[in-house]
């Protein structure tokens, strides 16, 4: 008796979310959902019933988002990144989503990637860490370097260290 | 970690992170949200780190504002499911013929049901993205509107409040339904999400029916029938959520 398949459609909403946050765009978003439900129901026997069903469809639609992206680019070696203008502060300090959004997207893919997934609210810290196949440490690490290097983009002048007590 | 000794506390940069995420447990949060409070540097990083996230969080929140495709939806049922599928859709379109049940696929509970599915998920692609007059009685009136609904529907209709289950009254309508109208009431979350909910004294069922969920084209639903009337709950919600304002409303039209 196949087990039942209904449990994925409750999570329908929440791999949407999690791929418009990924894309910014529609038509790419809801392929990538479309292709993640149908790789989880052919491998639905593979999960384990005893663990989270989210974290689970999370790592599948991660996985097929970074294939795409190495198929469509290569892969852009870390000193080519363009900087960030520090100049680039909103008035009065304010911050201006749109002009956040485009700093995310310019951030090195590794330390998008947590970003994104921590970013949403959908998952902990850990189960975060597990969809992306890295230690907790990493996560940490790669968190506190991207939301840095956004606030320079926001023109903010310093940024606390890794592990520094405030 | 955060720690407390002597009255001098210590916040680390990891901790702003955790805190900005719901990472730490009440106790530590508050700790921390103490320490932000003291320290207006801390406080500004906290506070962007808060915007990054709300950047992120206005590119998810489109995906609740577009309706799910329905292929989501085949994906996960499959083949095995279609033959049901599109024996529904043949039995809308026939009007629930009479054809079709005696056919045997469906008991009279299933097609109230399905009537209830259908009417509630129409209401809801009807009035629910209408900016300017999604009610024609606001809330203010409500007392007028309970009056105006219980006149015409023949039912008592009570007005139940959704506000524990996260949603504020706007206000309601009569409905035109086959043979008879019904009862509109429409609720909003804070993020702007419209919920619907239907009574109507048209399909009510042969007895109670429990409650079910059904996920439509734009919006999800979950319905339900006493032999007296019949309801609906439909948004852009989860099962969860629509269970939970089921409840509040069959608890509501019962006092």
């Amino acid at each position: 008796m196949a087990r039942d398949l209904s449990i994925l459609i409750t999570e329908i909403p929440h791999l949407r979310r999690y791929a418009y946050a990924l894309t910014g765009e529609r038509d790419f978003a809801e392929d990538l959902v479309q292709s993640c439900l149908e790789r989880a129901v052919a491998r639905f026997h593979q999960w384990q019933p005893d663990r989270r069903l989210r974290p689970w469809l999370f790592s599948i639609l991660h996985n097929l988002h970074a294939d795409t992206r190495r198929r469509s680019r290569p892969n852009v070696p870390l000193h080519d990144v363009p900087e960030l203008h520090a100049h680039e502060e909103s008035a009065e300090g304010r911050v201006d989503a749109h002009k956040v959004l485009e700093a995310i997207d310019r951030l090195p893919n590794d330390q998008r990637d947590v970003l994104i997934l921590v970013g949403i609210h959908e998952l902990s810290y850990a189960e975060a860490a597990t969809v992306l196949g890295i230690p907790p440490g990493t996560l940490m690490s790669r968190l506190h370097r991207a939301r840095g290097r956004l606030r320079e983009a926001l023109g903010r002048t310093k940024s606390p260290s890794f592990r520094q007590v405030l | 970690m955060v720690s407390q000794h002597d009255n001098d506390m210590q916040v680390t940069v990891e901790d702003i992170h955790a805190y900005i995420d719901g990472e730490l447990s009440d106790h530590a949060a508050a700790l921390v949200r103490a320490y932000l409070h003291e320290h207006p540097d801390a406080a500004e990083v906290a506070a962007d780190y808060e915007a990054i996230n709300a950047a992120i969080l206005s590119r998810s929140a489109r995906a609740d504002a577009l309706p799910v495709p329905e292929e989501h939806i085949k994906a996960v049922r499959g083949r095995r499911r279609a033959p049901l599928l599109a024996a529904s859709v043949a039995l809308i379109a026939a009007g629930a013929s009479a054809g079709w049940v005696a056919h045997g696929m469906f008991s009279p509970q299933t097609n109230v049901l399905d009537n209830l599915a259908r009417e509630t998920g129409a209401n809801w692609v009807t009035y629910a993205p209408d900016a300017r007059r999604p009610v024609e009685l606001a809330a203010a009136d409500a007392a007028q509107l309970a009056d105006w609904l219980t006149n015409r529907t023949g039912r008592s209709v009570a007005v139940p409040m959704l506000d524990d289950q996260g949603f504020t009254f706007l206000g309601g309508r009569l409905v035109a339904g086959e043979t008879r109208p019904a009862a509109m009431l429409m609720y909003q979350d804070t993020t702007g999400r419209r919920l619907v909910v239907l009574m109507s004294p048209e399909f009510t069922g042969d007895g109670p029916t429990g409650m079910h969920f059904r996920r439509q084209t734009e919006s999800a639903s979950v319905i339900w029938a006493n032999g007296k009337e019949g309801f609906g709950v439909a948004g852009p919600f989860s099962e969860e959520e629509l269970r939970r304002a089921a409840v509040a409303v069959r608890d509501g039209f019962a006092l």
